[in-house]
């Protein structure tokens, strides 16, 4: 307790340079939570998007470094269909058509007949019955402030709102759906093409082994069963994910050397200080505990005040429509934790050295330093 | 050797590769109790003596005892310096960020106790000196003879034998300073601690019960 108080009032001796230090891992840590939740979410909602509610997996096109580059043909949906297991096969076309400030509102095209299949249903309006009309989504209803009846100006092209419905996936709720020959028009695919398709299979069975079943049958397939196939359909994510944790190992390298700078510095201006404290018989152990203490009270504040500031710029970028309807943010426990301990190991290895050599001073030596 | 508290055995402190030769044959003995006085010209080594006994550095060659053990026999110092030795340097060394109250607690990191104890014993050592009443200022806002007789309670902390103090007089003036000397002697004969001050006023020196007077690293007299 004494020693704790002893440790706060070293710090609080030297509140700039105390600050500067907090300031500077907070911001990594802040790099860290950001990059962390968004490419989080982004997983999230893309991962969601490709087992949409009721179906087991999506299929799509094997070796594509986007899934919206993904196509596949109705002849291999027909070879799907036919893998022992499959029960349902839903075609589906997915159309990027810029909207208000999001670049990347999708328009999905399914069958009408189809939603029941994927567990999306109309609470407004009714189903698209053609090319000219759409459903949209009930985030993307939310956000634009639209309703049935009115119109949607896609590609430039009029679409009237004929519906609203849910499916319970942030990034298809935040789009809209119309028809697949009509999403087919604007992707210029033919008639045979559709990007991918979603897979019911017959109750009981695994969906791994179906899936498996279904990539051996046609290679140029790739099955979506759950997040970490995902990695493999999708290289963009995986990009993010890396130069996420590029970005956040580069803040907390730059961070552990300021810390280290800081902690030398303060080391050196108390040579006499802590020559004193040897002198009235404080063992070395306990000069490291101390210069120890201070870097990891410093670490736990540049948590709180790093963990605060992410989820501020968060929360920022969730009110722009673009992220709104494609990051599906939860709050994980695992990114807040990490980012503690990178903040603790960070700046307990930026210490460990100063620390050491604070212990290290003879106290004869350090009581003559002026 | 029983009642002597500290002696040392043709001690010798060289610095500089041996060009410096601050300490070149000291043999001394100081008896349990004892109000010794150090005296003699600057640079004659009475510093490097007082280090030597307080455990702050290692001599070159011979021996110190403190209380029937070897010095150099320890590993380490520091469990001499926190338990064994008090020192008072000439300047205060008080840590200006705590409060005089906090600075007497220091030594007492290294031993055992709850912190409430340790408060009041602290507190209790602060009176016992005549500045309990600066318990909770810091030292930049004190005289300098307060800051000194705070820097005593300091070494107090952990019921030393030996109490030395490195010219503990030589920063305040001709009052503050009788006022130092009158403290120290009075722990010395009320408490037995075992009194040593390395000193240049004369007028101090003579009130110890023995004088050692030193030149160019040896003892002179005794
Ligand atoms: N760390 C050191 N490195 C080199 N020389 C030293 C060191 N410490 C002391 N000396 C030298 O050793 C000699 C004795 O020094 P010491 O400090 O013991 O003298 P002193 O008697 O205390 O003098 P003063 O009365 O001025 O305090 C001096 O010549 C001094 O310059
Ligand atoms: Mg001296």
């Amino acid at each position: 307790m004494l020693f704790l108080r002893l440790i706060i009032k070293n710090l609080f001796n030297r509140k700039t340079r105390t600050i500067l230090t907090i300031v500077g891992i907070s911001i990594g840590i802040a790099t860290i939570i950001i990059f962390g939740m968004v490419s989080n979410g982004l997983t999230n909602s893309m991962s969601t998007a490709f087992k949409p509610g009721k179906a087991d997996f999506t299929v799509a096109k094997a070796d594509v470094a986007d899934m919206i580059l993904s196509v596949v043909t109705r002849e291999q949906l027909q070879t799907v269909r036919n893998t022992e297991g499959v029960e349902s096969v839903v075609p589906y076309v997915m159309s990027l058509a810029p909207f208000t400030g999001n670049p990347y509102f999708i328009l999905g095209g399914i069958d009408p007949n189809d939603l029941d299949l994927l567990g999306a249903r109309i609470t407004d309006g009714r189903i698209y019955r053609n090319g000219d009309e759409v459903a949209i989504g009930r985030i993307a209803a939310k956000n634009y402030n639209l309703k049935v009846g009115d119109t949607i100006v896609l590609n430039n092209k009029d679409y009237a709102i004929v519906g609203i419905f849910e499916s319970g996936v942030t990034m298809q709720d935040g789009g809209a759906a119309t028809t697949i020959a009509e999403t087919q028009r604007l992707n210029s695919y033919t008639d045979n093409q559709v990007s991918m398709a979603m897979v019911n299979i017959n109750p009981g069975l695994d969906p791994r082994a179906v899936a498996d079943a279904v990539e051996a049958r046609d290679t140029a397939l790739l099955c979506v069963v759950d997040m970490d196939d995902f990695g493999s359909l999708d290289q963009g994510l995986s990009i993010i994910d890396s130069v996420s944790w590029a970005i956040s190992v580069l803040a907390m390298v730059i961070g552990g050397i300021g810390v280290m700078n800081t902690i030398i510095m303060s080391v050196f201006e108390r040579t006499r200080e802590i020559g004193v404290l040897r002198a009235v018989g404080w063992k070395r152990r306990r000069v490291m505990a101390m210069i120890l203490g201070e870097a990891i009270v410093i670490s736990l504040g540049a948590a709180i005040i790093g963990i605060a500031l992410g989820l501020g710029v968060v929360w920022l970028m969730m009110q722009t429509n673009m992220a709104k309807s494609w990051l599906d943010i939860t709050m994980e426990a695992e990114i807040f934790l990490q980012a503690l301990l990178v903040a603790v190991v960070v700046v307990i290895l930026g210490a460990l050295y100063p620390a050491y050599r604070a212990s290290r001073f003879s106290p004869m030596e350090a009581l003559r330093y002026e | 050797m029983n009642d002597s508290i500290i002696e040392t055995h043709d001690l010798k402190k060289y610095f500089e590769e041996g060009r410096v030769k601050a300490l070149d044959g000291v043999d001394i003995s100081i008896r349990r109790g004892e109000y010794i006085s150090i005296i003699g010209p600057s640079g004659c080594g009475k510093s490097t003596l007082l280090n030597m006994i307080s455990a702050l550095d290692r001599p070159t060659s011979g021996q110190v005892f403190l209380d029937g053990a070897d010095l150099a026999t320890f590993a380490a110092l520091d469990e001499v310096r926190s338990h064994k030795v008090g020192f008072i340097f000439q300047l205060h060394n008080l840590l200006p960020q705590l409060t005089a109250l906090e600075n007497v607690i220091i030594p007492m990191h290294e031993i055992s106790g709850s912190a409430s104890a340790k408060e009041a014993k602290a507190r209790l050592l602060l009176e016992l000196i005549g500045v309990g009443h600066l318990a909770g200022k810091r030292p930049t806002r004190m005289s300098g003879g307060e800051r000194q007789r705070v820097a005593i309670a300091r070494a107090l902390a952990n019921d030393p034998l030996v109490i030395l103090g490195d010219e503990p007089t030589g920063d305040v003036d001709t009052k503050a300073g009788l006022q130092i000397m009158d403290i120290l002697e009075k722990l010395n004969r009320e408490k037995g601690v075992t009194l040593i001050v390395v000193t240049h006023a004369l007028d101090i020196a003579k009130h110890a019960q023995r004088t050692i007077e030193m030149r160019d690293g040896r003892i002179v007299h005794q």
